[in-house]
């Protein structure tokens, strides 16, 4: 079923890509080799800078592709595995590319103009204000949605240590490469063996004894330190939640060559012999060899509302978010490749490309999701609930299927685990710099104390551990993708201005805009809505009555916000209507 | 006719490839800060990369400059997949390392060189200078 399932999609992938997407490019965007783009106009060594379509590929998938499509699926299963993949396909064939590939398409005809100065010139001076405004909340949204993975994660015995050696790995390729200034073959071959030998001593009985320890310092017998309106709070999550943050804290203070980036370096090859390992033990699974189980264990369709979560409209569409369509791409089309493209006609196997290939490590996740067994994470007798952490199960599906290749399960979590963890520590690592920065720059002046690099880094993980700990993060994930697809109905909104002024078709821009609108809005009031019944329960603890409000707070201005938006972009919409019937008489 | 591809394999200065998406938002909060903390990744790096780094890229500004549109240079960091596949395909140790048509130039002092070939291609497409041929 799971071969089955990945070749379906495989082949509607296809042949949208083939009919569709090249159909639009050719007939629509008219895409032309010889048009000169900006990356070859304003060649400066920094920005615009022309590439190769393959490397480009490369580029923008590394840069659309982090915990999104992994952790979004493996929650929307519990509406049933159907309704996930049917969005994912559908999403990515009528939407998801349309929007990576028309906004590169847009900014490289606008001279390579990013997102907020398009919205400024075809919206509105507000539009951009807005754009920003969900931008900063988009942030505050990463930390808190990434760190409750990676604290679950962590929490798993197997996992801390293979952890710690992987970063001892990667400090050591930072002091080889740029105090040393040794071969970066040997280092690399070095470090990454070395990291991958740690993550094996990691899951050994002496480590593992050691995590289960810690994990037991605290709490009642199973850990647990209280309870939160979404389920308990261990004490393990709790204390993983602040070492994930001193994680970031050293990535923040620490020099980029010096911490952050050799230990991204050297993650990055384990990372991808993980994605390679077990699409290859998917296959062989399903030809029969090895005990890795490739049939489906949750149901096509469960339910269309899961109390928990909400109606399978709107909420599944927002929960799945980046796999299907995600309004980060269109940020990453329009700054970077936008500008970096050598020829129009590249923007398709990039731009469009990318996207069907993310939509793909979607459709991966739901396999991984529905192939464990029935109970394992997802309760039958409560309607299929999740009942682990999203992160440990894709750790035990890659797990499962890097069995089929011989690797033992323990290091096959460990690796899974620590795959996702360093995906999501990468980001909030840089999102903690960028916060400390942001505050010297912007209140040090009223301020003295922010202008020290340690002190903005620790308020803004204090910050961070207070959203971890009220444990909302359910709620914080609907938000998260709210905001994320809310920049993608912008980013529609605008490519459909732009074809109307043009004088192109733009109904394959324009419904899709007003289904993201629609959909993403209705889920955000209801979000919304349920956080501030909740933090008006009679007898709730105060600091779930702050977590409720605000996540309802929030909830409510990014759909204000978003209205606005779509009140001025429909008014210039309108305008360029106008405009263009009366040139055509 | 086409233009000439010069690529350069020389370590790059990460903040970007590091966390493009991070680069992205920070990017377009339009508060100035993203300048800031590039600055500020980009100081702490050891000096020695810092001039390799400066110097690569002056003449990556010198090549468009003078050639115009002939001849695009790439950069390609050797801690990327597209890096390693140039490492080990065409086996280099030494940075910069110039590859033009497969050719390989190793360091500075190959740079002249390099010159000549491009010049030579240049003339063999039948191309203008556009920057010295006024």
């Amino acid at each position: 079923m799971a071969l089955l399932v990945l070749v379906i999609t495989l082949v509607i992938v296809i042949l949208g890509y083939r009919f569709y997407a090249s159909k639009m490019d050719r007939e629509v965007i008219q895409s032309d080799p010889k048009r000169a783009t900006p990356a070859t106009l304003y060649q400066d060594g920094v920005d615009f800078m022309p590439a190769s379509g393959s490397v480009l590929f490369g580029y923008q998938f590394k840069s659309i592709a982090a915990l999104g499509p992994i952790v979004g699926p493996i929650v929307a299963v519990q509406w049933g595995w159907l309704p996930a993949v049917l969005w994912l396909v559908i999403g990515v064939f009528f939407i998801g590319w349309v929007q990576d590939y028309a906004s590169a398409m847009l900014a490289m005809r606008n001279e390579g103009m990013t997102l907020g100065g398009l919205s400024y010139k075809l919206i509105s001076p507000r539009a951009r204000g807005i754009l920003l405004s969900f931008l900063y909340f988009y942030l505050l949204l990463i930390m808190g949605a990434f760190g409750y993975v990676v604290a679950g994660l962590l929490a798993n015995p197997v996992v801390p240590f293979g952890f710690l050696f992987l970063t001892l790995a990667g400090l050591l390729a930072g002091q080889m490469t740029y105090r040393w200034k040794q071969d970066l073959l040997f280092t690399t071959v070095l470090t990454v063996a070395l990291a991958l030998i740690g993550i094996w001593l990691g899951t050994t009985g002496f480590f593992t004894n050691i995590a289960q320890g810690i994990n037991g310092l605290a709490g009642d017998a199973e850990g647990v330190l209280y309870k939160t309106p979404y389920g308990p709070m261990k004490w393990s999550v709790w204390l993983w939640g602040i070492v994930a943050l001193a994680f970031c804290y050293l990535g923040s203070v620490l020099p980029i060559w010096r911490f952050a980036q050799p230990i991204n370096y050297t993650s990055f090859w384990f990372v991808l012999l993980g994605i390679v390992g077990s699409i290859v033990g998917i296959f062989l699974a399903t030809l029969g060899v090895g005990t890795a189980k490739t049939n489906f264990a949750i149901p096509a369709f469960v339910t269309w509302n899961q109390p928990h979560l909400g109606w399978l409209w709107p909420i599944l569409f927002v929960t799945i978010s980046c796999g299907a369509i995600s309004g980060w791409h269109s940020l990453v089309s329009t700054s970077g490749t936008a500008r970096q493209l050598e020829k129009e006609t590249d923007a398709l196997p990039v731009g469009a490309g990318a996207m069907y290939t993310e939509a793909v490590l979607g459709v991966l996740s739901v396999v991984f999701a529905v192939t464990a067994t029935a109970g394992t994470f997802y309760d039958p007798t409560q309607n299929w609930k999740l009942t682990a952490k999203a992160g440990g199960v894709f750790a035990d599906g890659m797990s499962r299927f890097l069995g089929v290749l011989g690797v033992p399960a323990d290091l096959g979590t460990a690796i899974g685990s620590i795959f996702l963890a360093v995906m999501a520590l990468t980001v909030m690592q840089l999102v903690l710099r960028f916060m400390r920065v942001a505050s010297a720059e912007l209140i040090g002046d009223k301020i003295v104390a922010f202008k020290n690099p340690h002190v903005g880094s620790i308020v803004a993980i204090l910050f961070t551990l207070l959203i971890l700990w009220t444990g909302f993060w359910q709620r914080i994930w609907v938000l998260f993708g709210g905001a994320n697809q809310l920049f993608a109905g912008l980013a529609l909104l605008l490519i459909t201005i732009w074809l109307a002024r043009e004088g192109k078709a733009y109904n394959w821009t324009f419904w899709p805009a007003v289904f993201m609108y629609v959909t993403t809005v209705t889920a955000l009031l209801i979000t919304a809505y349920k956080s501030f019944n909740a933090a008006f329960e009679p007898g709730i603890e105060a600091a779930f009555v702050f977590g409720n409000l605000v996540a309802g707070l929030i909830g409510l201005f990014l759909a204000l916000a978003a209205l606005l938006l779509a009140y001025d972009g429909l008014r210039s919409f309108q305008r360029a209507r106008t405009e263009m019937a009366m040139a055509a008489r | 006719m086409r233009g000439i591809v010069v690529e350069v394999v020389t370590p790059v200065l990460t903040f970007q490839s590091h966390c493009s998406q991070c680069e992205f938002v920070f990017d377009k909060t339009g508060l100035g800060v993203n300048a800031a903390v590039q600055q500020e990744a980009i100081n702490a790096y050891p000096a020695w990369l810092q001039e390799a780094y400066l110097q690569v890229s002056d003449w990556v500004r010198e090549i468009a400059r003078r050639y115009q549109g002939a001849v695009r240079v790439c950069i390609v960091d050797p801690q990327s997949l597209e890096g390693m596949w140039r490492l080990l395909r065409y086996w280099i140790r030494r940075y910069p390392t110039f590859l033009l048509d497969g050719q390989k130039f190793v360091g500075w002092e190959s740079e002249p060189a390099l010159r000549a070939a491009i010049e030579e291609k240049l003339s063999a497409q039948g191309m203008e200078e556009a920057g010295c041929g006024g």
